[in-house]
């Protein structure tokens, strides 16, 4: 197994080290950080090198009061030295020598040496020079503190005295060297290999002659989030470019429709369940958006009172206030019917990828706003048997070959037809499509048949990506946007 | 969708073991679903109410399979006679009645009664335009009169053993609350009574007891009242076909109009011509006169014989066919859309795409680029998470379904926040952008924002991504002029400007903001208006 140049001088370390085992904190090799050796061992741990205990240890070091007594002196040295010198000293000119908290302090430690007061006042022992010495050999100690120690036995005396020394615990770890790394076979001069390229390196050319550390290519690496469109903006743009490709215009459209156009124009009867307040969003607003080519209410009017032609039509009285209400648009297909009637003149090949809405309670298979991917051709070629061959065309460039064409039922276009298709196994519901009725057609001045097919883009998705709540694809995890494996 | 449901065990019963197979295939020839466990469960699109029940249903796929013959109902003509004075014309204006004679109903009881609710649902619009009464014929006396009566001179016991005068059964029967507003204003109320004056029932509201359908019954009387002719045709054409698949002889009584209006005879079949040329121009096939009048007549369509044009009989409970091209439909439902040949079609055109689209497509592709990944969030939201930044719409919703969906946005940015906040357990930082619709003031813009969240999100690395996008489409660089926006802490953000012009905003969201969408890092963004840029940039 290949190892990375701090790790071969880490193990070389180790090696070289009398003991197998040793602490990690006493490993120290020039030129690498503790984080560097602590990360390398771990690695060498990973690889099976070396194995590792976890041990809790402290270290010392002074307090804001020892840095202090460092300069002035421990209470009990002062008082101490103010005994030698007079022999007998009054608790209040002791206090006033070194302060009343010191002067508690000093008595207390004074009296592990069997130096108590009595009448209010401190004699000194016979053996008071022994006894400085010991309190001298603490203060000393204080500068040892200074740096840090870790021999808990050095600092018996002061312990407990919290303000003083201050106990810091660290974690250390025992580094054994197992067999395996004691045997393994180090390459004569692999701590020569180079390792990362450098700028130095090529402009000092200290590469040459010299050779490259072999990486573990298949060592953990760090997350890549790679940033990418959206999947549905991906399922977009790759039905735009079937479309275009097929030859067909992209049309415009909005959000915000009249009833007129949304349903009247679509032959879709004023008391249709379609236009209950249960399944269209229905707006209320003191702005009034213009009603596009209102002329053609007289015709849909027309023709839902009485027909056209030989057909009977829906034999109420119009309603032109109902023609006048707004919606948020339940289909694209009202963009096709308007933008066939602004360009009359055939064939005319049209689609959009655009949002549509629905009344709808919204949960794991429903949402309220889905894009609707709408086609239609208008040409005097547009039957059935041509619509056939179109879903066919259209649903194999988008990865469908499998498929039924189901006879079904829209209020606009007769005949209708639903594609389905069989994909791994599993079925899904491609979308409605059919021809539309004369009632449509004719009062938009179109004299030829028009093929029109529909198709909802989120269900797509949601059977392409496999998703269980058809909601994640608005309400996004980011992990999965950040991952999710392309499908165009 | 209409749904028939029941249990499988009952339907073979009812119907024989084939029946379930061959409505399976029927579905294919119909276009509707079907699936089969233990229970039966069929749904049907709406434009077919004639299929609505078991017993028609079952017929149309004997028909279709060539088990029955193609059939017309027999009429024949009832000695006994009702009267339809002028006072019921003026309250509920369309009537008609007629006699079903077989069978006890029996195990068809649940079935029947079903098939009428389905009926005043769906042509029937909740009783106000069609409403049915089946009545036991047995126990009432013709005459029959239907007029118009002060409800609080008539009263009677309802099928459900409610006792009062009409207008106390409007105030108090759940029938009553629940259908009364169906009744013109006024005092008289629409009443059908035998020569005894039993009433038999009060339409659209509510039958009476005398008449009450049993299983045992066997002999029928079904009046049928509403306010438009077509729907009333058609639910009376509809339930003589349903008796009349399950072996009932269907007679019509005389009814005698005391309006000398010019009137329809309600049970005249209707006919649409059928033309070669027409076929071809729907199916993109021809089909010979032959192949059409028996595939029609599979479909229970009868015709004339010989050759195009060929007449086509309407049986009034086909109201889905209002013309040529549905008879065609059915055609190709009877030939099976399976074997309808597929054509290529050729299109001398070539695509052109929409400008907009286009270059939000090379705005992605920047945005991608600069590592923001693409988000989309809901158009229409909860109102509360834009009220909060001020924002408004001047178009309001009047049917919102649930609050968290009852606005349209008029901004990107608040959706943006919240789906930081649906995220806000995942490692930062995050860099999003969303290129998305609007509808601002009452205009519909198309709008992209980017937003980052992290412990480096500030205003000077978005103000470098101002300056990059603009770069690229427009090679100037953007000047922001401070503006008070209620989302940015202020003097950290305010209006982009290109040569001069307003492309957007910029800035860090203000804490109080971060807080309420539950937020523990800076988040800045900008959100920039396409048109405009669009225009700037000269794409």
């Amino acid at each position: 197994m290949d190892l990375s140049p701090g790790e071969i001088r880490v193990l070389a370390f180790l090696r070289s080290n009398q003991n197998r085992k040793i602490k990690e904190s006493e490993i120290r090799i020039d030129g690498m950080s503790t984080r560097e050796i602590s990360s390398s061992i771990s690695w060498l741990e990973a690889k099976g090198y070396v194995s590792t205990s976890r041990l809790a240890a402290s270290s010392w070091k002074l307090g804001p009061e020892g840095m202090n007594y460092l300069n002035i002196g421990l209470p009990e040295l002062r008082a101490a030295k103010l005994m030698l010198d007079q022999k007998n000293i009054s608790l209040r000119d002791l206090s006033e020598k070194i302060g009343q908290v010191e002067m508690k302090i000093a008595l207390a430690q004074l009296a592990k040496y069997g130096i108590r007061p009595s009448s209010g006042s401190l004699s000194a022992p016979s053996n008071i020079a022994e006894i400085l010495h010991k309190i001298e050999e603490r203060q000393s100690l204080l500068g040892e503190l200074k740096d840090g120690i870790d021999d808990p036995s050095v600092i018996s005396d002061l312990r407990g005295r919290e303000s003083v020394i201050q106990e810091i615990k660290s974690y250390d770890r025992t580094v054994n060297l197992t067999d395996m790394g004691l045997n393994l076979q180090l390459e004569q001069g692999q701590e020569d290999l180079l390792g990362e390229v450098t700028s130095d390196m090529l402009l000092s050319k200290s590469w040459q002659g010299k050779e490259f550390r072999k990486y573990d290519l298949n060592a953990p690496v760090e997350n890549t989030y790679t940033a990418y469109m959206h999947p549905l903006s991906s399922l977009i743009q790759k039905i735009r470019k079937i479309f275009l490709e097929m030859g067909f215009t992209e049309m415009p459209g909005h959000y915000i429709e009249y009833t007129g156009w949304n349903m009247d124009a679509l032959f879709i009867p004023q008391d249709h369940p379609a236009r209950d307040l249960q399944d269209t969003f229905y707006l209320k607003s003191d702005s009034k958006p213009e009603f596009e080519h209102p002329e053609i209410l007289k015709a849909v009017a027309r023709a839902h009172e009485r027909g056209i032609k030989s057909y009977r039509g829906w034999g109420y009285k119009f309603n032109m206030d109902e023609a006048h209400k707004l919606v948020l648009r339940t289909h694209t297909t009202v963009s096709t019917i308007r933008s066939l009637y602004e360009n009359p003149d055939p064939p005319v090949a049209l689609f959009s990828v655009e949002k549509v809405f629905r009344h709808e309670s919204v949960d794991w298979k429903h949402l309220a706003e889905l894009h609707q991917v709408e086609g239609a051709v208008y040409s005097k070629d547009a039957n059935l048997s041509t619509l056939k061959g179109l879903m066919r065309h259209f649903y194999h460039e988008l990865g469908f070959d499998d498929l039924d064409f189901i006879p079904s039922y829209y209020p606009y276009t007769e005949p209708s037809m639903d594609v389905i298709a069989t994909l791994n196994g599993k079925e899904i519901e491609l979308g409605g499509s059919g021809i539309f009725r004369p009632e449509v057609t004719v009062p938009a001045g179109l004299k030829y048949p028009v093929i029109a097919w529909g198709l909802g883009l989120e269900r797509l998705a949601m059977f392409l990506y496999d998703l269980k709540d058809i909601r994640e694809i608005y309400n996004s995890d980011i992990e999965w946007l950040r991952h999710f494996q392309v499908k165009s | 969708m209409v749904v028939l449901k029941d249990q499988s065990d009952a339907i073979r019963k009812r119907f024989g073991d084939e029946s379930i197979n061959r409505w399976r295939d029927f579905s294919l020839v119909i276009g509707y679903s079907i699936s089969i466990d233990q229970e039966l469960k069929i749904e049907l699109n709406p434009d077919r109410p004639d299929l609505f029940s078991f017993a028609t249903l079952d017929m149309a796929s004997k028909v279709y399979y060539g088990s029955r013959a193609g059939r017309k109902i027999r009429f024949t003509r009832s000695k006994r006679s009702i009267y339809f004075k002028s006072s019921a014309k003026r309250l509920r204006p369309f009537f008609t009645v007629f006699e079903a004679t077989g069978p006890t109903i029996g195990d068809n009881m649940t079935d029947l009664i079903d098939y009428q609710e389905k009926l005043h649902e769906s042509i029937g619009k909740e009783r106000k335009k069609v409403s049915i009464g089946i009545h036991d014929q047995s126990s009432l006396t013709f005459p029959i009169t239907y007029e118009g009566r002060e409800s609080k001179d008539i009263s009677f016991t309802t099928y459900d053993g409610f006792h009062g005068t009409a207008a106390q059964i409007l105030e108090s029967h759940p029938r009553g609350l629940e259908y009364r507003h169906l009744i013109s204003p006024g005092t008289l109320v629409p009443i059908i009574s035998d020569a005894r004056g039993n009433v038999l029932s009060m339409p659209p509201i509510v039958n009476g007891s005398i008449t009450k359908v049993e299983s045992d019954s066997s002999r029928f009387l079904i009046d049928i009242t509403g306010t438009e002719m077509r729907p009333v045709r058609a639910a009376a054409w509809m339930l003589a076909n349903y008796f009349s698949s399950l072996g009932y002889k269907i007679s019509l009584p005389e009814i005698i109009h005391e309006s000398k209006e010019k009137r329809l005879d309600m049970w005249k079949e209707s006919s649409v011509m059928l033309t070669s040329g027409t076929i071809s121009a729907v199916l993109g096939v021809s089909v010979q006169a032959e192949t059409a009048i028996r595939n029609l007549r599979k479909m229970d369509l009868m015709t004339s014989q010989g050759e195009y044009p060929l007449e086509v009989s309407i049986p009034g409970y086909r109201d889905d066919i209002m013309g040529e091209v549905d008879v065609i439909e059915d055609l190709a439902k009877s030939m099976r859309y399976s074997n309808i040949p597929e054509k290529p079609l050729s299109l001398p055109l070539s695509g052109k795409a929409s400008d907009v689209n286009d270059f939000s497509y090379m705005l992605r592709n920047i945005f991608i680029g600069s590592g923001f990944q693409e988000v989309m969030t809901y158009v229409v939201a909860a109102a509360g998470i834009y009220g909060e930044f001020g924002l408004h719409s001047n178009y309001e919703i009047m049917n919102p379904k649930s609050t968290d969906f009852s606005f349209i946005r008029s901004a990107l940015y608040p959706g943006m926040l919240d789906f930081l906040k649906h995220n806000k357990n995942r490692s930062i930082p995050q860099r999003i952008f969303e290129i998305g619709h609007v509808v601002e003031e009452d205009k519909e813009r198309v709008k992209a924002c980017l937003m980052v969240i992290g412990p480096k999100a500030n205003y000077a690395s978005l103000k470098s991504m101002a300056d990059a996008v603009m770069q690229r489409i427009s090679g100037t660089r953007v000047e922001v002029e401070s503006a008070s926006i209620p989302a940015i802490i202020d003097g950290r953000g305010g209006n982009i400007l290109v040569n001069g012009e307003v492309v957007g905003i910029i800035g860090e969201v203000h804490p109080k903001h971060l807080d309420s969408f539950e937020l523990s890092f800076p988040v800045c963004f900008m959100e920039l208006n396409l048109e405009i840029l669009r225009m700037i940039s000269g794409h």
